[in-house]
């Protein structure tokens, strides 16, 4: 195997100053800061959370709700726990109990997804036989205090809007 | 004999049933209407098999073996037949296993996911039948999801003579009923429930309570009487709930109880979670996790405090700590500052004049750890069956509700009343093992079934798996979590096995032996 001789750098007098070194980082700083400063609406840093991602997709999974149904808005779960069974982290609990309107027979009492353990994968959704369960509310960074924030219940849940144009849900 | 089942020979009896000899081989063969204790029916014909000589298939449940028979199980012919069962079965069901309770269990999703039609022939709607109809003993109906297979009838027509159930409506309206103005009304009438092998008759008890995927089983013997039937208790911990036991389920032995249960067995899955659940020691911040649990009750006098004690494994046997909690802890809080230890049960066991009750429900190898326990002390030994004449049956049930009645006959341990009564009268100290006699009655009151009162200057020592309403109360584990052996009313020696959660009260062995 040949041997590459490299020559060392940095043993010159204009290297061992740094100064025309640090005029060029400086150059291109500054023409960055012309240039935004002439065009402040192209500037491409956003102040997230506050301001959001312009160059999301409908497809990205944000944030779960729980869809209603269409026929009397009333929730679309019937608590058949496969998105528990699904879920990799085990982050949604469920308590079932019977549903007494005469809709259908079962709907969730207690839905609660534990956001700091959801890992997005969107296995709820795919296992969903109701689509009771979306992934499409465009919300896609949860802000809060405490840990208690970060659990979504059934009520949080139903109350978010999907941003798809499918609102309700589409099982029959 | 040898028959030769899927070019696989198997060895059988003459005479035995075809779809017998399949199942106790292990060889899949799917069915609706059989079951090993109803028999055959036929109606189903989901058993469908080929026989080498046969024109046609035949059904399994009514073919008798016999020498040189050659079964097929598995052909194209067969899968088609049975795709075709299935189509007619699942023609007007209503598919709604997101919310049915058997769903997991189900026999017709089993079979469907191995021979289904996956489209529907049926161009018109859906007949309607009844949905959840409550029939009465915890049962609910389904109309639409039944499969007419009949084992619900045939129990309640065969086994109870009741005959609660028929089948009314011919065709696609043919429906399971109980008569207008009438209940489904027996004893065992749960047993349907777990007969049914779809999702028609489920419980009421265990509705909605859990998916049945979520459950874990363990071997087990059903303590409510001294008949020893075999059970599944299902039971399950998951990470927002804890342990719990959801329901007892029957567990086939030919000798016993066959593949059924009464009801008040299969309810007393009950008192399981709600021992467990008077023991919890509330969580205390001033770090002092420890052995010993003092509780107060209201309802007592100052000084005479409900003494609670927990072991932990954690801690090496001598160094036993307290954690004191009060049941009214804002106005009992300079009691909650006496700590107990385990050396308090001690100078009791030093006493003279001792007496000890054990429960007849124990386990053989709990009664023995305890015979062993109170030589050492020298107690006096005393176990009572606990005999309700009201209960008994002509089949299951029986009168002696002690599950381990004959086992404390077999370890000779004394079961006179008269003696034990007199031993009471001049007893300092009673330690009780788990008995219910002496569980629940208050100082002073006079005991169920005897003529003797416990008076005031008595020291009680309770070995319990329940909350005690007075006396010095230590936790031990309930039959849930213990392994062991009892005899039945009928000599016959079983084994049960302990869910696999460990239980926060000690077991009553692990227990004596730290009090040694």
């Amino acid at each position: 195997m040949g041997i590459k001789v490299v020559e060392r750098h940095g043993n010159t007098f204009l290297e061992k100053i740094y100064l025309h070194a640090i005029f060029g980082g400086m150059k291109t700083t500054f023409k960055h800061f012309t240039a935004n400063l002439s065009d402040v609406s192209n500037i491409p840093t956003i102040c997230y959370p506050e301001q959001l991602p312009r160059d999301i997709t409908p497809r990205y999974r944000g944030v779960h709700r729980l869809t209603h149904r269409k026929s009397d808005n009333s929730i679309a779960c019937v608590a058949c726990f496969m998105c528990a069974t699904a879920c990799p982290a085990k982050c949604i609990e469920i308590v079932a109990i019977a549903r007494e309107d005469g809709v259908d027979e079962k709907m969730p009492e207690i839905f609660n997804i534990d956001l700091l353990e959801c890992v997005f994968c969107g296995y709820c959704v795919e296992a969903c036989p109701c689509d009771a369960i979306r992934m499409d509310s465009g919300l896609y960074s949860v802000i809060g205090d405490k840990r208690e924030d970060f659990i979504y219940n059934k009520a949080k849940l139903l109350s978010i809007k999907g941003i798809s144009k499918e609102e309700f849900s589409l099982a029959k | 004999m040898k028959i030769l089942v899927d070019n696989r020979p198997i060895e059988c009896k003459e005479g035995e049933l075809l779809i017998d000899v399949l199942i106790n081989n292990g060889v899949e063969i799917p069915h609706f209407c059989y079951q090993q204790d109803l028999g055959m029916d036929g109606n189903c014909r989901m058993c469908m098999v080929e026989i080498k000589g046969q024109k046609r298939p035949q059904i399994a449940c009514d073919t008798f073996v016999c020498e040189n028979l050659e079964v097929a199980t598995k052909s194209e012919k067969i899968n088609e037949v049975k795709r075709s069962i299935l189509e007619l079965e699942l023609l007007n069901h209503p598919v709604d296993c997101p919310i049915c309770d058997q769903a997991g269990e189900c026999k017709l999703q089993d079979y469907y996911m191995d021979y289904g039609l996956y489209e529907s022939h049926l161009c018109t709607p859906k007949t309607k039948k009844g949905k959840h109809i409550d029939l009465g003993s915890n049962v609910i109906l389904d109309q639409e999801r039944c499969v007419l297979c009949m084992r619900c009838v045939r129990f309640t027509s065969n086994i109870t003579k009741t005959g609660e159930l028929g089948v009314i409506g011919r065709g696609d309206k043919a429906r399971i009923a109980v008569a207008p103005n009438h209940k489904l009304q027996n004893p065992y009438a749960m047993n349907v429930v777990e007969l049914c092998p779809v999702g028609a008759l489920t419980s009421k008890d265990f509705r909605f309570a859990q998916r049945v995927w979520f459950l874990d089983s363990a071997k087990s013997i059903c303590h409510g009487c001294s008949r020893g039937c075999n059970i599944f208790i299902d039971y399950n911990e998951t990470k927002y709930t804890n342990e719990k036991v959801y329901r007892f389920r029957a567990r086939r032995n030919k000798e016993i109880n066959l593949s059924f249960l009464c009801d008040f067995g299969r309810l007393s899955y009950r008192e399981l979670n709600e021992s467990a659940d008077c023991f919890v020691v509330p969580p205390r911040n001033d770090g002092y996790m420890g052995s010993v649990a003092i509780q107060n009750s209201d309802e007592m006098n100052h000084c005479e405090r409900s003494t609670v004690i927990y072991s932990s494994n954690e801690m090496s046997h001598c160094e036993q700590s307290a954690v004191i909690y009060s049941s009214n802890e804002m106005s009992h809080c300079e009691q909650s500052a006496a700590i107990y230890n385990s050396d308090f049960v001690r100078n009791l066991l030093h006493i003279k004049k001792k007496v000890a009750l054990a429960s007849p429900s124990l386990s053989l190898e709990q009664l023995q750890a305890i015979q062993e326990f109170c030589q050492k002390y020298k107690v006096a030994l005393f176990s009572l069956p606990y005999i309700d004449e009201s209960f008994g049956d002509d089949w299951l049930k029986t009168n002696d509700r002690s599950a381990n009645f004959a086992g404390v006959k077999e370890l000779n341990i004394s079961t006179c009343q008269e003696e034990f009564e007199s031993s009471l009268k001049s007893a300092e100290v009673v330690i009780n093992f788990d008995h219910n006699l002496l569980k629940s009655h208050m100082r002073g009151e006079r005991m169920r079934g005897s003529a003797l009162g416990v008076p005031e200057n008595k020291n009680i020592i309770h070995f319990s798996t329940s909350k005690c309403e007075h006396g010095t109360v230590l936790a031990i584990a309930n039959f849930a979590h213990e392994s062991g052996t009892l005899i039945n009313c009928d000599g016959l020696r079983q084994e049960f096995y302990a869910t696999k959660y460990k239980s926060e009260a000690p077991s009553l062995i692990e227990l004596l032996e730290v009090l040694k």
